[in-house]
């Protein structure tokens, strides 16, 4: 079997079984990120490109899922700014996740020539992408705090320290995103600096 | 010396309203040192595009004057005259249109990188979806950079999640807006033609260009 196309079922068939022991827990942005993850891992069928990422770019997209559901297993108790520090692995999970879906999509449309693009800017793109996504998660989570009866307004504060609380929820992802983000662009850059640009995708069998 | 152009005009009156604003604001005691200093500070700034266009550094269209100038100058009367504590709506406005004039400028940077780089080219429509992501990530630059300042010094930039939500939803409609709308300017125009008219100073051009050979991209860009 191509072991390609094995890669990339491991990595959607984990990402589907996050996702859905995720809803079960009731994280549902996870739907958001991994359908994303499914658009990425199938995007040589969906742009017809005749080109794909090498399997070793590819490799990387089951470590968020293998992460995240490594995370849910461990009882974490230990806060920071009163936000529990699972939402903030919860939060790098879904960066690392969104990062690698937006370069496969990136570096495919490169190859392609409908954009000419350098290994920078793929990176750039790639992070801008990942905080793209936090910005949606701000609105989802907004509401998953409405619903579960969080202070959300000016007159909701009682205790000092509400907002501090209750804005860290908000900004995991966003705080994920940019700082994580950021050092994932580089990290990307300097891998993709070894190799011709060229080396990062090859023409489907 | 040249004559005055319209928006030197329109730029120097605001930035000499903006002034006269801060004078009767703090006369009057309506506003503290804070306040004033914020004042002064927009007034200052109306005068950027003038400046940069008299010393040959670049040369921004009309409209984004204007837009630039609008921005300011809610921004100057919100903080001068507590229009953002007083009318609930203001911040909201003031929001949206900094929003649009920013994702404006991005826009126009990147059609002038990738006129001038050729080691950078995007279709149309994803250099729509490049710059809207590009303002998402401003703003939540912004959000983020609010939140830290409140947890490191015990501050209230960011107020309550509904407040910073307004904000976000706010940006992000004015990004998309602005986006498209510079879609079609640029569409209708010509990058080339734009960036052209913008006259900008062989130095920032060649700072721009870095990376690449600095040579006019031969393609058609839309």
């Amino acid at each position: 079997m191509d072991v390609w196309k094995a890669v990339r079922a491991i990595s959607a068939v984990l990402a589907v079984i996050l996702a859905a022991v995720a809803v079960s827990r009731g994280e549902y942005f996870w739907i958001a990120v991994t359908a994303l993850a499914l658009i990425a891992l199938s995007y040589p069928e969906v742009s017809r490109s005749g080109l794909r990422v090498r399997v070793g770019i590819l490799a990387f997209t089951i470590f968020p899922s293998v992460f995240q559901m490594a995370a849910m297993c461990v009882r974490f108790t230990a806060e920071v700014s009163g936000v529990s520090v699972y939402e903030h692995v919860s939060a790098f999970a879904m960066t690392f996740q969104v990062f690698m879906s937006a370069f496969i999509i990136v570096a495919t449309v490169r190859a392609t020539g409908k954009a000419r693009l350098t290994r920078g800017w793929m990176a750039v793109l790639s992070m801008a992408s990942a905080v793209s996504m936090s910005a949606m998660f701000m609105f989802y989570e907004y509401v998953w705090l409405y619903f579960s009866g969080y202070p959300l307004t000016n007159d909701d504060m009682v205790d000092p320290g509400d907002d501090i609380m209750v804005n860290g929820m908000l900004m995991s992802f966003p705080m994920m995103a940019i700082v994580c983000g950021s050092v994932m662009a580089y990290v990307a850059y300097k891998i993709l600096k070894l190799r011709p640009i060229e080396e990062i995708t090859e023409a489907v069998p | 010396m040249r004559r005055l152009t319209y928006d030197e005009i329109a730029c120097l009156f605001m930035a000499a309203l903006i002034l006269v604003l801060c004078v009767h604001s703090y006369v009057s005691g309506i506003c503290y040192k804070y306040e004033l200093n914020n004042g002064l500070f927009c007034a200052a700034f109306c005068t950027v595009p003038v400046i940069m266009k008299r010393s040959g550094a670049l040369v921004l269209p009309g409209p984004f004057v204007i837009l630039i100038l609008a921005a300011i100058a809610f921004h100057a009367f919100g903080v001068l005259y507590f229009s953002y504590d007083e009318l609930y709506y203001y911040d909201n406005l003031t929001h949206t249109l900094s929003s649009v004039t920013v994702s404006a400028c991005v826009y126009l940077t990147l059609v002038c990188y990738q006129v001038y780089n050729r080691s950078f080219l995007l279709s149309p429509a994803m250099m729509s979806l490049a710059s809207a992501m590009f303002m998402m990530t401003f703003s939540v630059g912004w959000e983020l950079f609010e939140y830290v300042v409140d947890v490191s010094t015990g501050t209230n930039m960011q107020f309550s999640p509904t407040d910073t939500l307004r904000d976000m939803l706010c940006n992000t409609i004015a990004a998309s807006a602005a986006s498209a709308g510079m879609h079609y300017y640029v569409r209708r125009r010509g990058a080339e033609d734009i960036v052209e008219s913008l006259r900008i100073h062989p130095l920032l051009r060649r700072f721009v260009a870095w990376g690449s050979d600095g040579k006019r991209s031969p393609i058609r860009l839309y």
